[in-house]
């Protein structure tokens, strides 16, 4: 179930929708889950005392990272054992690819990710 | 004094990695990469899945860097072109139109299919899957009720017939042995590769040969041993491989199943070095040597050996890493065992979720993990240190895997 938010004046540069993506509280430190927000399939890890957004792709083909693992600040795409440092995206084996980083705000409590426009799969 | 030149055959994936491991090692001087096909270096394991399926080279990751990459970087790209001989007196490589002196050479010519030597096998609709053309080009007969049929139940035949099938081909599956993936897998796992193939609606055909195609011009009907005839608008051989050792052994250098290679990727000559498919090591993991035919040793391999062209050699072993997408179930292997005394399974096996361990003497000398990845990284660590393990710990999925490999 997802619920559009009312997209902050200046905040919608991008084009793009903020999109509610649960609760804040929801996303444990340390632990990541897939949740599926306006179309479109995202990643989100419990890190650092907050949470980032990724979108839950692999770069290899496909898969969908939540169905990896989560481990020591890395994310295993468990499928072919591609690994992502969970802080920036950056492919650490293989090295030459990244996540796609999706922006993200808290808002009273509850999780907003920009989707962009179209990017329902 | 002028700059060296390294000079790659090969332009597969072995290749490709050694480039971009040269320039990464700060290599300065000329990179020459000859290579038969016609595209720049890509990665093969999407050519049976993702490729095949879509009919699209770009829909896969199957292209490794664009050819701008070599342009700016300055890297020689002589492709369609064939290397005839290795000059090793004039340390030259003997191309069509003359040749290229070196300073250092790396082999990574891989492999090419193993024809079938029976009679008919030259009509036309008799395809091979190795290269993104082959792969394009089978994409294309494979129309919707196209019928397939696919000789040999390995990795490539198998998920060639799970892409066949998901594009609506009637698909028919011929394997030699008793059980499907006999080279590589034990053979409940064949077993179950059965049952999943049949579930999906591909005919499975174990223990049964072809020995002749009959068809005129075109392949019509592949006859088996028992007499059956197979109707067939399409046949594809995948019978395994075979390494493209022919540069390497016409220049004396020293060649068994594949060219014979140490840990830094050095052949019996020291300017020559090989990697992927067609270089054999002595894995100590496996106890004996193997030559690989998969993408981490293509990718590893040539790391290795592209380093030690650079006199920076880190020794490259490992425990052997392979995966196989078919259908919804994905596979990966770890080790290459040839005998255990124990085999355990954690897991859920009417799920197609599990791991197999096998042990010997208390060690894991294989698993292989159906629908379950994550527990490669944990095992491949208990066997790359050998560990001693207790199997009821490997069962109980109480205990989590990664806390048994974090404990020394």
């Amino acid at each position: 179930m997802t619920h559009p938010s009312t997209p902050t004046v200046g905040e919608s540069a991008a084009a793009g929708t903020w999109l509610d993506a649960g609760a804040a509280d929801e996303v444990w430190q340390g632990e990541m889950v897939g949740v599926s927000v306006g179309g479109a399939e995202v990643l989100l890890l419990g890190l650092d005392g907050g949470v980032r957004a990724y979108e839950d792709k692999c770069p290899h083909n496909g898969g969908l990272l939540s169905k990896g693992e989560f481990c020591d600040g890395v994310v295993v795409c468990t499928r072919h054992q591609w690994e992502f440092c969970a802080r920036t995206g950056v492919g650490l084996n293989p090295a030459d690819t990244k996540l796609k980083e999706i922006p993200i705000r808290v808002v009273s409590g509850r999780i907003e990710v920009l989707v962009e426009d179209g990017a329902a799969r | 004094m002028s700059k060296k030149t390294f000079v790659i055959v090969g332009a597969g994936q072995a290749g490709g990695q050694a480039v971009q491991t040269l320039l990464s090692e700060g290599f300065d001087g000329r990179i020459v990469v000859v290579g038969d096909e016609r595209h720049v270096p890509y990665e093969r394991p999407a050519l049976s899945k993702e490729v095949l399926l879509h009919g699209e080279p770009q829909s896969a990751s199957a292209l490794m860097l664009p050819a701008a990459f070599y342009e700016d970087k300055g890297v020689e790209l002589r492709l369609s072109c064939r290397a005839s001989a290795i000059d090793r007196e004039h340390k030259r490589v003997v191309l069509g139109g003359g040749g290229i002196g070196y300073d250092k050479l790396l082999l990574a010519t891989g492999s090419r299919p193993r024809a079938l030597n029976i009679p008919g096998a030259d009509l036309d609709g008799v395809r091979f899957l190795r290269t993104i053309d082959d792969s394009v080009a089978l994409h294309r007969c494979m129309k919707e009720g196209a019928r397939v049929v696919i000789v040999g139940g390995g990795f490539i035949g198998l998920e060639a017939a799970a892409a066949a099938r998901s594009m609506g081909c009637e698909v028919t599956v011929l394997e030699m042995h008793p059980n499907l993936l006999q080279r590589i897998a034990a053979p409940h796992l064949g077993r179950l590769y059965e049952d999943l193939h049949r579930a999906n609606g591909v005919e499975i055909r174990v223990s049964s040969v072809a020995i002749g195609m009959l068809g005129n011009s075109r392949v019509e009907h592949v006859i088996c041993s028992d007499g059956t005839m197979i109707p067939a608008d399409v046949v594809l051989v995948g019978v395994g491989v075979v390494p493209n050792v022919e540069l390497a052994r016409d220049a004396g250098l020293n060649v068994e199943d594949g060219i014979v290679v140490d840990e830094f990727g050095r052949t019996s000559d020291p300017d020559i070095f090989a990697a992927g498919d067609v270089a054999c090591h002595t894995n100590e993991y496996v106890g004996r040597r193997v030559r690989l035919e998969s993408w981490e040793n293509a990718r590893n391999q040539s790391i290795g050996a592209a380093k030690a062209m650079c006199g920076r050699g880190t020794p490259y072993c490992d425990v052997p890493w392979f995966w196989s997408d078919q259908f919804d179930v994905n596979m990966q292997m770890l080790g290459l065992p040839d005998r255990w005394d124990d085999a355990v399974v954690r897991g859920d096996r009417s799920e197609m979720k599990f791991t197999v361990f096998y042990l010997r003497q208390g060690q894991i000398v294989g698993a292989s993990m159906v629908n379950r990845g994550g527990d490669v990284t944990p095992t491949r660590k208990m066997m790359r240190e050998r560990r001693i393990v207790d199997p009821k710990l490997l069962t109980d999925q109480a205990h989590p895997l990664r806390r048994m490999a974090a404990s020394a």
